[in-house]
Parts: C-alpha cells; sequence; structure tokens
C-alpha cells in the first residue's frame, strides 16, 4: 500500500466551504488505489482499500438497505441548503419547523435510515427495532470492516475500542468497534461534517449499487477519493467532506462510534 | 577608516571584499550579558515591525481605495494636499500601496482555489433554496420557537417554592391526606388572590364559583 502524504493544508478556506457542492476542480489528486493519507500535520485522515468486500457481502447489504425511506430533512448543510421553513400549509401558513425545504428535498431525492444506537439520549434506533434484518443480515460485512480497520489503522481502533468498551457489549455490534450505522441513499451531499462521532476515530465507508463517478472530496488538502463497490474507505470524518455527482444507483453505509455512547454503559 | 582608504591599502580587493571583511570584524554585536540583552530587544523591535506590518497594510489598502475614488492623474497633488503633512513620504506611500496589492492578490488567489460547483444538481439545489427563501420571506439563519399551549382544562402546574427539608417532608404528607383536595383549591384560590392584588387577573377570586 502506497502512502501519499500531503503537503499542502486549505483549513481555513475549507471551513468556509460547508453548504457547498464539491466540484471536480476542488482536487487537485484523485486516489483511486489502495493507500495511506497522511496530512502534513502527520495524521492519517483516509485509508482507502480497493476491492476488499467480497460482491455478495456489498450486493446482500445493497438489497437489504436500499428500503431506508427516512428523509434528509434534518440535513441542512450536508443537503447544500440553509434553513428553512419546511413547508407551507394549505392556508398558507408557514410550517412551524425549520429545516431542508420540500422544494430542495425534491430534488434531492434521497433518502437515509440510523442503525443501531444512538447517545443523547441513548437508545436503540426505531428502524433498527422494525427492520431488525437490515442489521443482523449484514453482520459478516460490519465484521469484516471491523477486522481491516484494526488492521489497518490500529491506534485508531484501539482509542475506539476503548471507548466501546466502557459502554458495554449491549450498545455495540456484535464485538465490533462500531455502535451505529448510517444508510444514506441516492444522497449526493454537499460539504459538511460529521456530527456526533467520536473524536478522533475513522468513519468506515461502505459503497454500494451500481454507479459511476460520485468520488468523496476532502477540500483541506484537495483531494478526492474515487471509490466503488467492493472498496472500503476509512476516513476522519470531523474533516470538511462532500461528493462529487454521480449516475446510477448508489447506497453508502457510515460504520461510526457515536460520541457519547460511553455514558450510555454508567 | 572608509571602506575606499581601505581599498587603497590592499591594491585589488573589490570594495565588497573590504565591507565584508569589516563586517567580520565587528562581529559579535555584543558578548556574555550584553548579548542575552541585545536579543530580548531585538525581540522586542520584530515584534513591533510585525505589528507596524500589519499596520501599514492597512494606510496601503486605504490609499489604495482613494486612489480609486480620485481618478487618474489626480493622485499626486491629492496626496500631497491631504497627507503631505502626515509624515508619509509619496515613495513610502507607494510602498505601502503595493504591498496591499500583493496581499488582496493572495487572498483572491486562495479564494479562487473553490470555484461554486457549476453541475445541473448543485446550481438546481441553490436556486431552489434561493426561491423558497424568497417566496418565505424569513432569514435564513431564523429559529422558529414553538409557543407554549396551555391546555384549557385543569393541569399540574409546579410552583418553584424554596423551602426547607421539613416543610418539604409536611408538604408530602399533605398530598397524601384525603382533604388533600380541598387544601389544593385554598392554595390554588390563594394564587388567584395573590395574582389580583399584583394587576395579573381582573376578576377578584372571590367573585367568581367559590371553592368548597
Amino acid at each position: 500500500m502506497k502512502t501519499l502524504f500531503l503537503r499542502h493544508d486549505y483549513k481555513d478556506t475549507a471551513a468556509k466551504l460547508v453548504g457547498q457542492f464539491p466540484d471536480p476542480s476542488h482536487a487537485d489528486l484523485i486516489l483511486d488505489t489502495d493507500a495511506r493519507v497522511v496530512a502534513p500535520d502527520g495524521r492519517i485522515v483516509a485509508v482507502l482499500l480497493c476491492d476488499v468486500i467480497p460482491p455478495e457481502l456489498h450486493q446482500l447489504a445493497y438489497e437489504l438497505l436500499r428500503l431506508v425511506t427516512g428523509n434528509v430533512s434534518n440535513r441542512i448543510s450536508a443537503s447544500g441548503t440553509r434553513s428553512l421553513t419546511r413547508s407551507l400549509n394549505k392556508d398558507g401558513v408557514p410550517s412551524p419547523r425549520s429545516g431542508v425545504n420540500v422544494n430542495v428535498l425534491k430534488l434531492l431525492d434521497a433518502r437515509q435510515g440510523i442503525l443501531g444506537f444512538l447517545d443523547r439520549p441513548c437508545h436503540e434506533t426505531t428502524l433498527t427495532k422494525d427492520r431488525r434484518e437490515m442489521l443482523d443480515g449484514n453482520r459478516q460485512l460490519i465484521e469484516l470492516v471491523d477486522a481491516l480497520y484494526a488492521r489497518f489503522v490500529p491506534d485508531r481502533y484501539a482509542i475506539q475500542r476503548r471507548e466501546v468498551e466502557r459502554a458495554g457489549p449491549s450498545w455495540r455490534f456484535w464485538n465490533t468497534v462500531f455502535t451505529t450505522a448510517y444508510v444514506a441513499k441516492s444522497y449526493r451531499t454537499a460539504y459538511h461534517r460529521d456530527r456526533g462521532n467520536l473524536l478522533g476515530v475513522m468513519t468506515a465507508l461502505v459503497p454500494m449499487g451500481e454507479f459511476t463517478d460520485g468520488g468523496l472530496v476532502l477540500p483541506r488538502y484537495r483531494i478526492a477519493i474515487a471509490f466503488k463497490p467492493g472498496d472500503l474507505l476509512l476516513f476522519d470524518p470531523q474533516e470538511v467532506h462532500g461528493n462529487l455527482p454521480f449516475t446510477g444507483k448508489r447506497l453508502s453505509l457510515a460504520l461510526y462510534c457515536a460520541r457519547c455512547i460511553a455514558d450510555c454503559g454508567k | 577608516m572608509s571602506t575606499k582608504a581601505i581599498s587603497k591599502l590592499v591594491g585589488h580587493t573589490s570594495r565588497r571584499a573590504v565591507r565584508v571583511r569589516l563586517h567580520k570584524k565587528r562581529q559579535p554585536w555584543a558578548i556574555g550579558a550584553k548579548a542575552e540583552r541585545l536579543a530580548a530587544v531585538e525581540a522586542r523591535a520584530f515584534q513591533w515591525i510585525s505589528r507596524g506590518r500589519a499596520a501599514n497594510l492597512e494606510v496601503g489598502s486605504a490609499l489604495l481605495e482613494a486612489k480609486e475614488i480620485v481618478g487618474p492623474g489626480r493622485w499626486q497633488p491629492y496626496f500631497k494636499e491631504r497627507f503631505g503633512s502626515s509624515g508619509i513620504a509619496p515613495r513610502t506611500a507607494r510602498t505601502y500601496m503595493k504591498m496591499a496589492k500583493e496581499k488582496a492578490k493572495a487572498r483572491t488567489a486562495e479564494s479562487a482555489v473553490f470555484q461554486m460547483a457549476g453541475d445541473g444538481q448543485a446550481v438546481a439545489i441553490r436556486e431552489a433554496t434561493e426561491r423558497a427563501h424568497a417566496e418565505l420571506g424569513v432569514p435564513s439563519d431564523h429559529k422558529f420557537r414553538e409557543e407554549k399551549v396551555r391546555l384549557e382544562g385543569p393541569s399540574i402546574y409546579r410552583l418553584p417554592l424554596h423551602m426547607t427539608g421539613d416543610q418539604k417532608c409536611a408538604c408530602d404528607e399533605l398530598q397524601k391526606l384525603l382533604e388533600w383536595p380541598k387544601a389544593e383549591q385554598r392554595i390554588i384560590d390563594l394564587v388567584k388572590q395573590l395574582c389580583y392584588e399584583y394587576g395579573l387577573l381582573d376578576e377578584h377570586p372571590l367573585d367568581g364559583p367559590v371553592s368548597q
């Protein structure tokens, strides 16, 4: 595996891009082979592992997870919009709820779902209770991702392991370091940072479906990661990131550890 | 001794070489405790120089703007009239303006690194956001706060009363008594009475239906 040492850091400019859509011109380098990306300050920012998920696993995951139905009305920055009144009622009175406006939601045509456990307050998500098979059917995949994470980014894995051990076995997926799985269907995200993830560790991103393009851009370092079904991307979700446009059917499974999950074990 | 005199003495040696030798001869500038003091003084001086640079950039930026407003061909007489007595020589002003121009150029270059995405979806979402914003007429950062809805019928209201432990225990016991409904009504009447006294209720509590 090659290691890519980044030289430039556009930290301030990247922070200002939150809520904007990525453009191919935002990346000077496109990564599409096995690589470890190291920031100028020495931190590992991303690890791309190509063709490490067997087709039968990611195809099964696609079939199980494509049934997520939640809309993305709570994801303002990731939808590339602003906080607006969600809709008007039949009398023309604005809804008291703000978020992604319905007209923007129609254009996005994206769906999402959260499986597993959330920490504030500590609970198992409704989707997990209603569609247990979405999680159980993907056990092999999640355990494989866990093993790859442990092998390729052992120091971060150890931090995450300590945290989930503090929470206890009832607040994680089997014996892995993941507590939560975020499923995004046909969702091309604008630049955003993930909130609610444990700091200082990685998120594991598993792309699925049949799609072309749609790389993940890290504007801070001007790199794009071009992944495809069967690849695994481990990256720091606190870095501003977003997706380039894609064509076809795409589903992303993001496995992570909820930030305050250790409190749930108390 | 001047460099010219020295070069005469040493014959063919160039003036630059002599200057270098003289420079070397003067080293070090200070030794021991003096060297430490000199280092501290230099650090202080450099600190002020860096602060001065920021100020110079601001001066340069203001002068550039003024030059643009005044228009071509009138800058020099304008500068002489308005800033001539301020102690900034025209040459110094030119240096500051050049510094400001370079700084602005660098800033533009960094922001130009990230152009707005021009693909169909990005443009459509940007436009839909702007349309929704215009139609709904609310600021984008507006946060709706739901108003408190009071139920029509009676429901529990907790008074923030500061009481001692004994008083709280007695209150707990009071709520367990069969007479609690009557006691509760008396508390409500007292609260109503107080609200009337403080002008928060128009109707006197005794004018309404009398509780038993």
